[in-house]
Parts: C-alpha cells; sequence; structure tokens
C-alpha cells in the first residue's frame, strides 16, 4: 500500500470515528425489551462551574462555596420499563438521567439524586436544563468523578401517568428499577461503579428514604443516604401545616396538599378523594394544577383555609381521612443503614404580590 | 434521643447537620457539598 493510500485509509477512518461519535449524540440506544438510552448532552468543565459559581446563588439566593468541576460531563436520558405497585403492578415506562464523569476512569462512585417537588412535569433531572437542582448535582459531583443518576418519578419526565407524588411504593419503584437500568447502561458503556450513595432534597428526601428501604430489602449495599429538609413522615409535615402552623411556613405549601390529594386518588384508588380534600371552589384549578394543565397559579389561595375544608384542620379527623391516613402509613423506615440528616431553620417566606404560589 | 433519630425508629446511625439559617432553597444549596465532603470521605 503506498504512502497516499494509507493516509487516505487512516482519514477515512478518522472521519468514520467522528461520524460515528457525533450520530451518538441524541440517537437512542435499545438495550432490551425494558431498556433503551440516549445521549442528551456533554457540558464542560467551563459550562459546570457557572453552574457552581454564578446559576446556583442565582436560584438559592446564598452564595456558597463549592469544589470545582474538574472534568467535563456526558448526560443520557434512560428510558426504562417498570411497575405500578399501588395498580395491582401495572406495566409503565418512566425516565431518568444518567450523567457519567469524562476522564480517563472506567469505574466511579455513584450518587442517586431523588429530586424535589416540581411543578412543571420536564423540571426533572433528565431534561436538567429544566431542572436547577439537577445541575447543581451534575456540576457537584458528576463534574468531579461520580457518576450521578437521578429518577423523574412515575407522571413526570417523558412518563404517560398522573403523577404519585408522595407516594411511597411508586416512589420506591422508579427509583429502583432506575438504579438497576443505569447499571444495565454503564455495563454497556464498559463502565463500573464503586460505592453507591443516595442524596436527596425536600421531596427528594422522602423518597431518598424510602429508596433506601426498598434498598435494604432487596439486599443493595448503600454506603450511605443523606437528605435536606425532607419531610419523612408526611402526615407530620402537612398536619402541621393545616393545625400548627408557623411564620416561616412557605407560601406554596398550598401545592404540596394539592398533587398530594391527586395523586392518592389515582394510586391509591380513593375516588373523590381530592374532592373531599378541596373547597369546591378551588377544585377545579387545583385538579389542572395536578394534571398540568393550563391554570392560572393566582387563583390558587395560598390560605389553606380557604383551600382545604374546615373539617381538615381537627388533626384527629385528618389522620382519618384518607390523605392523613394513608400518609401517615406510608412512611420510609430506614433500618440498620447509615443514614444523614440536614436540618434547617427556614426564614419566613412571604407570599408574593399577587398571592400566587411560588415554586419551591 | 434527637428528634432525626427519633423518626428514624431510633437508628442510631442518623446525624442531624444544621445548615444553619436560611430558605428551602438555601438548605438544598448549602447542604450539597456537605453530603459531597462526606461521601469522600467513606
Amino acid at each position: 500500500m503506498t504512502s497516499a493510500w494509507r493516509l487516505s485509509l487512516l482519514l477515512l477512518v478518522q472521519l468514520l470515528a467522528g461520524v460515528s461519535a457525533h450520530a451518538q449524540e441524541g440517537q437512542v440506544v435499545k438495550l432490551s425489551a425494558s431498556i433503551e438510552y440516549q445521549r442528551i448532552a456533554r457540558w464542560d468543565a467551563d459550562q459546570l462551574n457557572k453552574i457552581l459559581q454564578v446559576d446556583t446563588p442565582a436560584f438559592a439566593g446564598i452564595t456558597t462555596t463549592y469544589s470545582p468541576a474538574r472534568n467535563a460531563v456526558r448526560l443520557y436520558r434512560v428510558t426504562y420499563s417498570s411497575v405500578v405497585p399501588e395498580r395491582g403492578n401495572k406495566p409503565t415506562i418512566a425516565s431518568g438521567l444518567l450523567a457519567i464523569p469524562e476522564d480517563s476512569g472506567t469505574s466511579f462512585p455513584m450518587v442517586s439524586y431523588q429530586h424535589g417537588t416540581v411543578y412543571g412535569k420536564q423540571e426533572v433531572p433528565s431534561f436538567p436544563l429544566q431542572s436547577p437542582e439537577t445541575q447543581l448535582m451534575i456540576a457537584q459531583f458528576a463534574g468531579q468523578g461520580y457518576a450521578v443518576i437521578g429518577a423523574d418519578y412515575f407522571g413526570l419526565g417523558t412518563s404517560s401517568e398522573p403523577e404519585g407524588y408522595m407516594v411511597k411504593a411508586s416512589h420506591q419503584q422508579a427509583t429502583y428499577d432506575m438504579l438497576i437500568a443505569s447499571r444495565a447502561v454503564l455495563d454497556h458503556l464498559k463502565l463500573t461503579t464503586t460505592k453507591l450513595f443516595l442524596a436527596g432534597w425536600s421531596q427528594g428526601g422522602f423518597v431518598t428514604m424510602a429508596m433506601l428501604e426498598k434498598l435494604e430489602q432487596a439486599g443493595v449495599k448503600v454506603d450511605a443516604a443523606a437528605t435536606a429538609s425532607a419531610p419523612v413522615d408526611a402526615f407530620v409535615a402537612l398536619n402541621g401545616f393545616l393545625s400548627f402552623p408557623r411564620k416561616n411556613d412557605a407560601s406554596w405549601v398550598n401545592s404540596l396538599f394539592i398533587l398530594t390529594a391527586f395523586s392518592f386518588e389515582n394510586y391509591y384508588g380513593v375516588p373523590g378523594l381530592a374532592r373531599s380534600l378541596i373547597a369546591d371552589a378551588y377544585y377545579d384549578v387545583s385538579r389542572k394544577a395536578y394534571m398540568r394543565e393550563p391554570f392560572n397559579a393566582a387563583d390558587v389561595p395560598t390560605d389553606l383555609h380557604k383551600l382545604i375544608r374546615a373539617d381538615y384542620f381537627d388533626p384527629q379527623f385528618f389522620e382519618l381521612r384518607p390523605t392523613g391516613g394513608l400518609s401517615r402509613r406510608h412512611r420510609p423506615i430506614a433500618g440498620s443503614s447509615r443514614a444523614r440528616c440536614a436540618t434547617i431553620t427556614e426564614r419566613p417566606t412571604k407570599p408574593s404580590a399577587s398571592g400566587s404560589a411560588s415554586s419551591p | 434521643m434527637t428528634y432525626q433519630r427519633a423518626i428514624g425508629s431510633g437508628n442510631t446511625a442518623v446525624d442531624a447537620v444544621s445548615t444553619g439559617s436560611t430558605s428551602h432553597r438555601g438548605t438544598f444549596a448549602t447542604a450539597v457539598p456537605k453530603w459531597k465532603s462526606w461521601f469522600d470521605g467513606l
């Protein structure tokens, strides 16, 4: 072979390799009948450090010191088969994010991040541009050598289900199956993980402890679990807002009742549950909020005494009704795993001038 | 027994760490680097 031919062949091989790598972006890779994944983006270290230094302080309203990102990250949306335990293991399809450090390593510690309450269907991990909390986890962990996964939960992301907000067994199933699916994708990419950590904020703290319970039952080793502002006992949290209000209760706690009531009605199969809790005047706008249909947030009262029927401000009545009773019975119990909770005193949050609920 | 241990069914492996006085989002922003430091050391 002449040197000119060798050079041409080399250029052709390089060109095809480039085309192949480019084609992978956005292309769906089907691993099995139940798992597929799609590369959705690559964020370099500069982008990740902007998240740490500019975007997160703007989102959180405070400045925090973060260790800097040192590597780029490849982001994948994983789509996987699961089941809805509360609906007789009805088959469903769920989605989530897998973030992989782009460095020379082939084995990484893994963090499963459980996201907090969201209003938008795509404000979840596998749509990271719409999820500032996920961006911080990617920048702080995946940008520094950790693989990060995050389930979108049933009803969010690409799921066609109604949302299963604070529905324990569904949260457990979604996160557990996301872990299994992510490990399959990593294996396909010839990557492995070492340790497994769990972390979650707000609703995600509840989900984290529920996931921990599930993993303990399944014999999956968890090295540590951490939460922040976690309503681990949802009954305590909801009953506190109703009957023991504090000055620092946020204006958006009304949304927690709406999402919980409609989710419990759908997932636990209790027809009329939401209507029994929510005052007639606000039922329709509440249903639209839950279903992510267009609605005016200013139409949802921040005053719980307007949104919730009067009987529910009696703690015993609340506990005996499905919303209170189900949240009481379906709370995660951490067994022997090493868990850690970060807690906080929150400053008062003023309702906006329009009286509409702001986002958590 | 702390509230956190009580709510964790008495699990003595549960630690409570204050992130100080901040907002709900501030809790998260403050907690994340603390999570990282803890995980790094395990």
